[in-house]
């Protein structure tokens, strides 16, 4: 899909480079109107708490950017070795945190939010972690002829499991965006690379490198996003990934664990 | 119904064999024949040979130029005739059963000495077919397209009902269906992938073609396979009487053609190529990416013919197409088809012919990825049998049987790696499948007024083994079991019911109504927009039903001034059963239990089309307009409501014009305008994980915006003698730079979170500029007959 994906772009490209016309121009499109939703983000690792649960709205395509939050929710994590933790709404309205739970590896936890009257559940397993061998530094032509710095994660996949990767990275503390998802289903205990997202450092940077295992379902959430995009012809039928709540609505519960690298770029 | 049907068969096959006991005491005989264009030695399809003084009482030529024909010993004038040739009188002198072949000679401009004048064809009238169009190949190369490419594929989007997939594609969707539904027939045997270049250029050479027929549904029973259309392809025999050499040089590509005989009027051979160079602009690109980049694909067509006797002729056909596409060392994709048709004519009785095929056919693809040291490799291939038998009953009734017996092998994508490669070797299982057809069609006319076609296709198919089958009962379970050869798979059985039924209320006026059921048994996954040369095939099975479409058609033809004019409105419905989709973030590629990822609905599509040409005179063309719709409902999309599909476009006019300035120099234009094509967009957005992301609301519920476009062309005909021709033709696409959306993106001003949609449009005037030229190496020395 990606690869067909690319050589699709890439011949645009070709043809529009040949005979100089392709191009791109803003326009104005009459967009429908959607009800808000409710909007959960809620995270919880084998690293020490806190851990923290978000709870916002979804806006019209053409408001403001500005948050709309959901304050004086009742947020609960708990796991099955019985312990349950209401959590507190922080300085933040509509950001809650824990109290004492701590998240180990092997447990399952549920998230239970209760909003404008409704309570969304959500079911994550804390899957083994995976280590991430190395960091990889190259560089790379681009297409445009440009030269561009490269990071890459090499990883050992443990052999005869199914295991779902995150990968999230922090340049001088600033996270990456997006929501760069693996799985091992064609390359099972084998070496793998994954690219490190954002990864347009420079010399003396520091560049820390999370590999996030992550259940499947959350793995199948993040990868449906990218399902999404809009490459070269390939508009199909976006549509909202899976709801991951009972009932549905939008955002994810990831319980995972994670293993980091830090490296300064020399 | 189908026992209605039945009955209908019954009481026609019953009245058939009593009228025909009753012509045996009168006195008959039977002419027939082929016929042939005098000037090259090719057989003509659909030439008319009739009575000349009694109307109502004639036939057609078949696809190999046989004419059959029975008539009262009273009458002996006979009249032979073929759109733009000179009609051609015969007198028999012996009243008995008789083989006469005729060759037409063109009809000619400077002819002027005597009253022979080319005859304008009525068949849209006369025969009970609807919903098709036989495509005039000399028009064809008049029509102004992209690059100066001639392109079968692109001029029938410019037919009513037809639209193209996406820009300057030639991919179609015929009457709201997608583009896996059309059959694409070149010589017989099945294209699975009819376009080059991702879809810009189609492997259609025009040099090879000699005569293209599309049926928008309501096929004839012979054809079946495809939901939604046929387009049947058949490839020039080759000029039997002297050698050609033709070819032409243009902006993105240069085409050489090559016939003559093998031995004269006895058998002769055609061979065509075409290679595009569009790489040689990458070249001359100061970008060094596309510098390193290949992009190219050439197409062969070769076919030989032999008369053996009187009785019998062999033909040979082949095509041969590749695209090698590679990006600098990192990415390749190379794919193409290859088809073989061996045929057999035999002419048992100067009442029945019969045509045996044997059909080779198969599309595969190999996608290089360098930096993962991985190559995927996928192939589709089918070997078939076919027969087809067409029995001239008599001047008012003709049957057509046949059988057709294929063999599928698909073989999904499969992971090949080298032992540096961190991605291991992934052999999905092959699948193969047999599928056997058998026809029946009977063609009556009553009362010179009304004309039937009836017949019923049966369809059985079951995949085979050795495989690996799944079944997927449910809560993400997957069952396997193993067929070893020789054990099938469920079989499917299906009855195609087809008829359609004209009625002639003037000699240039006619209403014609048709009912057909289609099945198809191969399904293509295509979760784009616009098809890509890797999109699967997959295989009716277990999981998998045949997808089935019912069709009505009705409609009303009228020619008017002496068949100058032609003018229809047709309306159709369609149920479809059995269509597919995917479910959310489907993976399709390299996953061997991929019907898992597959949700089954249902389909409708309805519309009218209208259709205006004017046939003769220095001014021609057509306007032609569909208002249309197309639907789909699949379990727990849009709550299980009717969406507007992919291919639901509601308006859609094209309007072709050409002129002939002088008899050397022509132009022509062509405007086209559709509707957008159904698309999601955002409705809404929220935040997660600190980035905006959108919120889409019900499947296809926004529209791109309407596409419109103007083309011109001219040809100039710089010499034109008996041996040697050139001429010259100039084109510009897309006139006023109308910046068509070729996919829209919704993006936020990260500033100030303002949102914008942002289009990418691929062409804006695109001039082109193609040389054609043509030389024969003996003068013509025979006349007609």
């Amino acid at each position: 899909m990606r690869s067909i994906n690319i050589l699709r772009s890439v011949f645009v490209i070709a043809i529009a480079a040949a005979i100089n016309s392709s191009c791109t121009e803003k326009i104005n499109l009459k967009l429908n109107n959607s009800e808000p939703k409710v909007v959960i983000e809620g995270n919880i690792s084998d690293e020490p708490g806190p851990y923290f649960v978000g709870v916002t709205k979804s806006r019209l395509y053409s408001d403001s950017n500005i948050l709309v939050v959901v304050p004086s929710a009742l947020v609960i994590i708990s796991d099955d070795a019985g312990n349950a933790d209401t959590l507190t709404e922080t300085a933040f309205a509509g950001l809650y945190q824990t109290n004492f739970i701590q998240g180990t590896i092997g447990r399952t936890y549920k998230l239970s939010v209760t909003a404008e009257g409704t309570t969304y559940v959500s079911i994550c397993k804390m899957q083994a972690p995976v280590d991430i061998d190395s960091i990889v530094l190259s560089t790379e032509t681009e297409f445009n002829g440009d030269l561009d710095n490269e990071a890459d994660i090499e990883v050992r996949d443990p052999l005869g499991v199914a295991n779902y990767y995150r990968v999230v990275s922090y340049t001088n503390g600033k996270r990456s965006t997006g929501f760069s998802v693996h799985r091992d289903r064609l390359w099972d205990g084998k070496l793998r690379s994954f690219n490190v997202p954002d990864d347009d450092y420079e010399v003396g940077d520091t560049l820390r490198v999370d590999l996030w295992s992550i259940d499947e379902h959350v793995y199948t959430y993040f990868d449906q996003f990218d399902q999404n995009q809009n490459n070269f012809g390939a508009p199909a039928a976006p549509a909202n990934p899976d709801a991951i709540f009972t009932p549905a609505t939008l955002g994810y519960f990831s319980a995972h664990s994670v293993k980091s690298k830090t490296v300064i770029i020399p | 119904m189908r026992q209605n049907v039945l009955l209908v068969a019954l009481c026609f096959l019953f009245s058939v064999s009593s009228f025909s006991q009753n012509k045996s005491a009168s006195e008959k005989i039977t002419i027939s024949g082929t016929i042939k264009d005098g000037k090259t030695g090719e057989e003509m399809i659909g030439a008319t040979i009739m009575l000349k003084d009694t109307i109502g009482i004639g036939a057609v030529t078949n696809a190999y130029g046989f004419y059959s024909l029975t008539i009262p010993v009273s009458k002996n004038q006979l009249l032979v005739r073929y759109i733009g040739y000179q009609d051609f009188s015969i007198t028999l002198d012996s009243l008995k059963n008789q083989t006469i072949s005729v060759s037409l000679l063109p009809a000619s401009k400077t002819l002027n000495e005597v009253e022979i004048k080319a005859r304008k064809s009525d068949e849209n009238i006369t025969t009970a077919q609807v919903s098709a169009i036989k495509l005039d190949m000399k028009q064809l190369e008049k029509i102004p397209v992209l690059f100066g490419e001639k392109d079968i594929l692109k001029t029938i989007q410019l037919l009513p009902g037809v639209q193209p997939a996406s820009e300057g594609n030639s991919g179609f969707y015929v009457r709201g269906s997608s583009n896996d539904q059309n059959l694409v027939l070149l010589d017989e045997a099945p294209v699975y992938n009819a376009s080059h270049l991702l879809g810009f250029f189609s492997v259609f050479n025009n040099d090879a073609i000699k005569d293209a027929t599309l049926y928008k549904g309501n096929m004839p029973a012979e054809y079946g396979g495809r939901l939604a259309s046929v387009l049947d392809i058949k490839m020039k025999e080759g000029n039997s009487k002297e050698y050609v050499i033709g070819g032409g040089i243009g902006l993105i590509s240069s085409r050489l053609n090559i016939e003559g005989p093998i031995v004269k009027d006895k058998g002769s051979f055609i061979v065509t190529g075409r290679r595009t160079y569009a790489d040689l602009f990458l070249k001359l690109s100061k970008n060094q990416a596309l510098k390193k980049s290949v992009l190219y694909f050439y197409d062969l067509n070769l076919k030989a013919n032999y008369r053996i006797g009187k009785r019998d002729r062999i033909f040979l056909s082949g095509y041969f197409g590749q695209d090698k596409f590679g990006f600098q060392d990192r990415f390749s994709i190379v794919y193409g088809n290859a088809t073989a048709t061996l045929r057999w004519n035999h002419i048992f009785s100067d009442k029945l012919f019969s045509n045996t095929s044997f059909i080779y056919n198969e599309f595969n693809y190999t996608i290089g990825i360098n930096v993962a040291n991985i190559d995927v490799k996928s192939q589709i291939r089918d070997f078939s049998l076919k027969e087809d038998l067409d029995y001239y009953l008599n001047s008012k009734n003709k049957l057509k049987f046949g059988f057709l017996t294929t063999f599928h092998t698909i073989v999904p994508g499969q992971v090949v790696s080298s032992d540096t490669s961190r991605i291991g070797n992934i052999f999905l299982a092959k699948n193969y499948g047999w599928e056997n057809n058998v026809y029946a069609q009977h063609e009556i006319s009553l009362l010179n007024k009304v004309n039937i076609n009836y017949g019923v296709r049966l369809s059985v198919f079951s995949q085979v083994g050795p495989s690996k089958y799944f079944k997927f009962p449910g809560d993400g379970v997957i069952d396997t079991f193993q067929l070893k050869l020789g054990q099938f798979n469920k079989t499917y059985f299906n009855a195609e019911p087809r008829v359609s039924v004209s009625y002639n209320f003037f000699k240039n006026m006619s209403f014609k109504a048709a009912y057909s059921r289609n099945v198809q048994n191969l399904h293509q996954l295509s979760a784009t927009t616009s098809s890509a040369p890797t999109d699967r095939w997959i295989m009716t099975s277990n999981n998998t039903k045949p997808q089935i479409v019912d069709q009505v058609s009705a409609g009303y033809f009228v020619n008017f001034h002496k068949d100058m004019f032609e003018l229809s409105v047709e309306g159709y419905y369609k149920w479809m059963q059995n269509q597919i989709d995917y479910v959310n973030g489907a993976t399709l590629r390299a996953n061997e239990t991929v019907e898992s990822q597959l949700l089954y609905g249902v389909g409708r599509a309805y519309g009218a089309e209208f259709f205006f040409k004017k046939k003769e005179g220095k001014f021609t063309g057509w306007v032609s307009y569909t208002i249309a719709r197309s639907e789909r409902k699949f379990v727990g999309v849009n709550n299980t409501t009717w969406f507007p599909s992919r291919y639901d476009r509601t308006h859609d006019l094209s309007i072709v014009l050409m002129y002939d300035i002088t008899p050397r120099i022509n132009v022509s234009a062509t405007w086209v305008y559709y509707t957008g094509l159904a698309a999601t967009f955002a409705s809404g957005k929220y935040f997660l994980d600190g980035q905006i992301v959108p919120y889409y609301g019900p499947r296809n519920e926004d529209r791109f915006p309407a596409y419109h476009r103007l083309d011109i062309g001219a040809t100039f005909v710089l010499k034109k003698r008996k041996t040697w021709e050139h001429d010259l033709n100039l084109s510009v696409y897309n006139l006023y730079a109308r910046k068509n959306a070729y996919s829209i993106d919704l993006n936020a001003d990260k500033s100030n979170g303002i949102v914008f949609a942002e289009k990418t449009y691929l062409f804006r005037i695109v001039p082109s500029i193609t040389y054609n030229f043509k030389f024969s190496f003996s003068p013509i020395k025979k006349k007609a007959k």
